[in-house]
């Protein structure tokens, strides 16, 4: 029998995730605002616990930390569930539950955003093919980390005076990518450009406070991963500013991409709020994945 | 993306996966006020409610898990509408158009083509008055913005080359010696073009897909932008309930229904389209004394044939100004849905205005 890689089948699934997902979205599923009987109370009304330093005590789990795609392109569209009904003018090979594939390049949140990076002309073709053999080039397809910052918000924070852990959930992109983690001195100090020349998938992060805003500064990208689904490249120039700040039980995650090489302009991100939760969340290993399928690749569906 | 064993396998572990992310939100829930986090829900044109979520497709899901159903099967799931045999209202007309098209995606069967990518095989347009035959032609549309760029190279018949880029984005237009001129300093040139913002505009409204967009939209009584992203039928209830006026019309001429309705962002300029088996013959936009004729013909997928999607788009276009025909292309291949599509106007040319 046939093996199914990992990654495909990852690929998959997280077509559907995706879009539950951006139907969970819509429904403030992610955003911490489920309820559930609990009272609703504003969570920056509360007390901010602070590190013995005096700075915002960070650690946590943190839900609502969404995606780096918003839709906000299509205010109010209504993006249904992933299986559409034959239409009378399809073919009568039509299946529903294959539509899905045909549809998702209209439904990703990737797609429908009109904040996109802007690439530099010179790119614009590129950045097009590369969206059209995602079913063989995203590095989630290759088992590769989602890396920063399409892995989205962490999910749990463990943070001291010196330094912050940060562990990401697995599937933080519609179900792409694996469980994942960073660990940032703050001390204070710069780039150390030595060690910036060893590019990985989270980036090489310093830390410093601007007043109650703990800000990351990343370099150090390798270029493999992607910014978002849909062939959002980087160059390995890549900085990423990221900023939390928190007020009482919400932190506030802003994020601002900069590539000189490749875009035109610094990419700002949707703001996200992370809403703390009330138990502690336990965060799986990565999981198992491999590539087997990659040469095998002979359509450009979309995922 | 995913054969049907992938699917079915894919779909045993999503089950797994949502009741993981299930448990993970519950988790994450904390005690926020409803709605923190979400995207932001803009209040629609008129007033009008946001269209309510399609219920999912009951079927479909157990057809996955069986592993999978015969040809023509999987029509189970349910519609937000489903057009009354023989019906012939403006409503039904303006939801098989799109239907028809493969405009309408996802569950919702929303309207949700954003953007297109057009080369054409070939063709000839008129330049300055002299027919130029086209070695390049390449249509990117972005409905949203609303933007259009047509890239052209063509040759006259002394051989003369001609090559020009025409934007329209928003309220301005321009040309560009490359695409995307001047984003990146010293490279390509923009130069305005604030005469042709009309011309452009009415090119984009009266386009295969602009067109019904724009139908809709006055059906609606509302922006482009506003009635993007929802069923049309969905829409078009609701607007009414709200009491918005439609400035869309429909009569039928035998068999063809013939939609009237204004060109947006073109005061007084009217466009009539004539639909045969609810896809259009033309488009025909009154402004002033001028009189711009669109004919379409050969519909079909053009998509990538490695990745065919059941939308269809015109295979001949003929553009015919006051009599005159002006451009005539033919399809070699579409990308309906193109990722990235975007006309970010030069600071030169928002200096010049608009």
């Amino acid at each position: 029998m046939k093996r199914i890689s990992g990654a495909r089948l990852l690929a998959c699934t997280a077509a559907i995730l995706a879009v539950i997902g951006s139907s969970l979205v819509a429904q403030g599923g992610f955003g911490g605002g489920r309820g559930g009987g609990a009272p609703q109370v504003d969570p920056t009304t509360l007390p901010t616990p602070r590190l013995a330093n005096g700075k915002p005590d960070l650690t946590g789990s943190w839900g609502g930390g969404g995606w780096n795609f918003t839709g906000s392109g299509a205010p109010g569209a209504t993006v249904g569930g992933m299986f559409r009904r034959c239409t009378p003018f399809q073919a009568k090979t039509c299946m529903e539950w294959t539509n899905q594939s045909q549809d998702w390049p209209f439904m990703s949140t990737a797609r429908l955003d009109m904040r996109l990076p802007l690439y530099k002309p010179e790119h614009w073709d590129k950045m097009i093919e590369m969206d059209q053999w995602s079913n063989r080039d995203d590095p989630v397809m290759t088992c590769l980390p989602l890396g920063i910052p399409r892995q989205g918000a962490p999910a749990r924070i463990f943070h001291t005076d010196t330094d912050i852990t940060m562990i990401y959930r697995g599937g933080s992109d519609g179900a792409g990518g694996y469980a994942e983690h960073r660990m940032i001195a703050l001390d204070g100090k710069p780039h150390d450009p030595r060690r910036a020349a060893n590019y990985t998938y989270m980036g090489y992060t310093v830390g410093k406070w601007e007043g109650d805003t703990l800000v990351l500064d990343s370099i150090g990208f390798s270029d493999e991963t992607w910014l978002a689904r849909g062939g959002y490249f980087h160059s390995d120039q890549m900085r990423v500013v990221e900023k939390f700040t928190r007020t009482g039980n919400q932190i506030l995650y802003q994020v601002t991409v900069e590539d000189p090489v490749v875009l035109v302009e610094p990419w700002v991100m949707p703001d996200r709020r992370m809403n703390l939760a009330p138990n502690n969340t336990i965060i799986g290993e990565r999981g198992s994945c491999t590539e087997s399928e990659h040469k095998e690749v002979s359509t450009q569906m979309r995922h | 993306m995913c054969d049907r064993r992938a699917l079915a396998t894919g779909v045993l572990a999503l089950a797994v996966a949502v009741s993981q992310l299930e448990y993970g939100s519950a988790q994450a829930a904390g005690a926020a006020p409803q709605g923190q986090g979400a995207a932001p829900q803009a209040p629609r044109g008129g007033g009008a409610p946001p269209a309510p979520q399609t219920p999912p497709a009951g079927g479909a899901q157990g057809r996955a898990g069986g592993g999978g159903g015969g040809g023509g099967a999987g029509r189970g799931a349910a519609g937000a509408f489903t057009p009354t045999d023989g019906a012939k209202d403006l409503k039904t007309v303006l939801f098989n158009w799109t239907w028809r098209m493969g405009m309408l995606r996802s569950g919702a069967e929303s309207e949700l083509v954003k953007t297109l990518d057009y080369h054409a095989a070939g063709g000839t347009i008129q330049v300055n008055g002299q027919p130029c035959t086209l070695t390049k032609y390449r249509v990117q549309a972005n409905y949203q913005v609303p933007g259009w760029r047509t890239q052209i190279e063509c040759t006259f018949k002394n051989k003369q080359t001609y090559k020009n880029v025409e934007t329209l984005s928003g309220d301005y237009a321009w040309d560009e010696d490359i695409p995307g001129a001047e984003l990146v300093a010293g490279q390509g040139k923009a130069t305005p073009n604030p005469a042709s913002l009309v011309e452009r505009r009415i090119r984009l409204w009266a386009s295969p897909h602009g067109a019904v967009k724009a139908a809709i939209a006055g059906a609606a009584g509302m922006s482009t932008l506003e009635s993007f992203g929802e069923n049309p039928a969905v829409l078009l209830d609701a607007q009414a309930k709200a009491g918005a006026k439609s400035t869309t019309t429909l009569e039928w001429q035998g068999e063809k229904a013939v939609l009237t309705f204004p060109v947006p962002g073109v005061p007084g300029a009217t466009a009539v389209a004539t639909l045969t088996n609810y896809l259009p013959d033309s488009v025909v936009v009154t402004n002033g004394a001028d009189k711009t004729e669109f004919i379409y013909g050969k519909w079909a997928d053009w998509n990538n044939p490695l990745f065919k999607i059941d939308a269809l788009y015109a295979g001949t276009m003929v553009e015919r100004k006051n009599g005159m025909v002006v451009r005539s292309v033919n399809a070699k291949v579409t990308e309906i849905g193109q990722i990235y599509v975007v006309m970010p106007v030069p600071a030169s040319v928002q200096k010049a205005g608009k």
